[in-house]
């Protein structure tokens, strides 16, 4: 399978009055075509900075990549101009964003934006641009597509606005389809809907898609693989079944067992992860969630553990996969791990 | 948790409220008849729009009802008069969704959580004191709290003083309000778990807003679904999950996300065509009639009311008809 994207120790800092924020710490991963990737974490986790460095979306300065490469194709994103950027951004790669209220120009039809990037890139005449609003608004399912082409974002509810915004982004055949928490913002039958465009989309175009998002129920619909973020870091990555049924990075395992289960005893408590997630002002040298872990060990204190692989394209940063760390508890008090 | 069959503290009957905009009367809270058991959690769900946030918020008394009456304690006149409410806040309190706006900027976390000692004229200085150290221990956050600002905490964290100041005042009813829907996965469950145990400890009653289902279920004795300002369905939590009578309950079921690859891929999702309806002049039929797989002629000529049916209270002219059955044969 053809590679769509790679990126290699990615580092991202924001330069505050407070200091320097460093967002993104060395961040690994690579994205097949036709893959759907979820990177899953907590808000501050850096999970949207990296989805939007790829694009080169945040503000710079007071962004700024320090090291590391995007390679996409052949290019390296890091080091690419403003000039070339926009020859990528909407073309090559595209964007969802998390609201699709405020994403929309209000003051433009929806016909004409969701034209506006593939008149750029691609140079049709007006008519042929109507043509084409039309078809995208069909394949995103919006019916009675020739008039809500002529129509403003305000006559469109939440859930026809993102569908727009996805139309929008598939304009030009993107071979990369970034989706910043598409469906946060939308109630869950709203959600069922986008979930199955996408999947749909991805069947169609073959299109790679980065599905950014904290809720772990979306990721299982959708993901092929997960990458799990904390502090900057990913902490774990693997196939959707490793990450749901093998998860081996204490954070993971922790994430999974605070979810309310349908089949779970009201009785029980909720399993719970103590504490708050690290300052990225001031980042640990170590594990960054040796804070709040159960099996914190000297070393993870003051050494960043490097990547284990606890299966074939299963990997996970933390000390206890270290071949000569003794079990802390038999296996199964790991998985169950409530009072 | 206390016995169910104990008294009703919050007795809601006939409720609506109606706001006039410009294109005519949008209808929030359409006659909702709802009881509330002292002790118990009520869990209240529904997407966007369909009324629930304005139903806490007639329950609370920020909102007066257009018709009907909140009944607190069999006393009607509680949420009527004004002097009343006063009364009343003392003994219903609510949180907020968003603790990052609902606590003043410029106050510190203890005097954000004695003011309602003060205003309901509670103890003395130097026991309001000890009562916001006792309430910072309660939930969770140190005594060092108190004199910080809110800006200095984490959203967990703000939600604990968001907390904190609604049980400062001794109430016995506490209506949630989403209150975990602006958290982060790992801090819902503690928030959650903090919520139980100060129900067993103090006894109270909660009336839980939220859209997220499984939450829902976990923390409530009963649920009411709400669809377009009606309530649709209402029944005990692990019976509705188990035996969903109404359709919109079921594709509501049906289309939140299991977080587990394997079932939620060889789920039989029921995908819901198009969106909620408006709720400006909503026909007099069955809420539901423009999205139902099942919608017969008697949908959309009359309006279902809220009946036993198979066991729960349920508004559907065809939940009693084996529309299950109907389904597999097609």
């Amino acid at each position: 399978m053809n590679k769509v994207l790679e990126v290699n120790d990615l580092h991202v800092s924001f330069d505050t009055y407070a200091g320097e924020v460093k967002a993104v710490r060395g961040v690994s991963f690579d994205l097949n075509e036709g893959e759907i990737l979820a990177i899953v974490g907590e808000s501050g986790s850096g999970k949207s900075v990296t989805a939007q460095t790829i694009m080169k979306l945040n503000p710079m300065p007071p962004t700024r990549i320090v090291s590391g490469e995007i390679l996409l194709g052949d290019i390296d994103i890091v080091k690419a101009s403003e000039r070339e950027m926009m020859a990528i951004r909407g073309n090559e790669v595209s964007m969802i964003f998390q609201d699709p209220m405020t994403c929309l120009n209000p003051t433009m039809q929806v016909g004409k934006q969701l034209t506006e990037a593939i008149r750029h890139h691609k140079k049709l005449s007006k008519d042929e641009a109507y043509r084409e609003a039309i078809r995208l608004l069909n394949i995103v399912r919006i019916p009675n597509s020739k008039q809500r082409v002529l129509q403003y974002p305000h006559e469109f509810s939440g859930g026809m606005r993102q569908r727009v915004m996805i139309a929008m982004a598939l304009s030009c055949e993107p071979k990369l389809l970034i989706a910043d928490e598409p469906t946060t913002a939308l109630d869950v039958t709203i959600q069922a809907q986008i979930m199955e465009l996408l999947m749909e989309i991805r069947e169609n175009t073959n299109t790679s898609i980065i599905i950014i998002t904290h809720d772990l129920g979306v990721v299982a619909s959708i993901a092929d693989r997960v990458a799990v973020m904390y502090g900057g870091k990913i902490v774990e990555s693997g196939s959707s079944e490793d990450i749901f049924y093998h998860p081996s990075h204490p954070y993971t395992k922790a994430l999974l067992e605070s979810l309310p289960k349908t089949d779970m005893d009201k009785n029980k408590r909720l399993a719970s992860i103590a504490g708050t997630p690290p300052d990225l002002l001031n980042p640990p040298a170590g594990c960054p969630f040796a804070g709040r872990c159960k099996y914190t060990m000297k070393i993870c204190i003051p050494h960043m553990p490097p990547d284990f692989e606890p299966g074939k394209k299963h990997k996970a940063a933390c000390w206890l996969l270290h071949k000569d760390c003794p079990d802390p508890e038999p296996a199964s008090a790991i998985g169950g791990g409530e009072k | 948790m206390m016995s169910k069959n104990s008294q009703i503290l919050v007795e809601i009957k006939d409720v609506s409220k109606f706001f006039k905009v410009s294109s005519g009367i949008l209808k929030a809270v359409n006659h909702v008849n709802l009881e509330i058991k002292k002790g118990e959690t009520v869990g209240l769900v529904g997407e966007s729009g369909c009324g629930k946030s304005t139903l806490g918020k007639v329950i609370m008394g920020i909102y007066s009802p257009t018709t009907g009456q909140v009944i607190y304690h069999g006393k009607k006149e509680l949420l009527v008069k004004k002097e009343n409410l006063f009364e009343y806040a003392k003994l219903a309190q609510i949180i907020f969704q968003d603790p990052y706006s609902s606590l003043d900027p410029r106050m510190t976390v203890g005097s954000i959580i004695e003011e309602g000692m003060i205003i309901h004229n509670m103890y003395n200085k130097k026991v309001r004191k000890e009562r916001v150290y006792e309430l910072l221990d309660l939930v969770g956050l140190n005594r060092e709290h108190a004199n910080r600002y809110p800006h200095e905490f984490s959203g967990g964290q703000r939600q604990r003083i968001g907390i904190a100041r609604a049980l400062a005042i001794e109430p016995e009813f506490i209506v949630c309000d989403e209150p975990i829907s602006a958290l982060d996965v790992s801090i819902q469950s503690q928030i959650i778990n903090l919520l139980k145990d100060l129900q067993e400890k103090l006894g109270l009653t909660y009336l839980f807003i939220a859209h997220d289902l499984n939450i829902v279920k976990y923390i409530s004795d009963r649920i009411a679904v709400m669809y377009l300002g009606n309530i649709v369905e209402l029944s005990d939590s692990d019976e509705l999950y188990e035996k969903p009578l109404h359709p919109y309950t079921r594709a509501l079921l049906s289309a939140v996300p299991i977080p587990d690859p394997k079932k939620e891929r060889a789920k039989e999702r029921q995908l819901l065509e198009g969106d909620v309806p408006s709720p400006i002049n909503p026909k007099h039929c069955c809420p539901f009639v423009s999205r139902c797989p099942h919608a017969t002629d008697i949908c959309s000529r009359d309006f279902p009311e809220l009946e036993m049916k198979k066991g729960h209270l349920v508004a559907c002219h065809h939940a009693d008809e084996p529309i299950y059955n109907r389904e597999i044969i097609k």
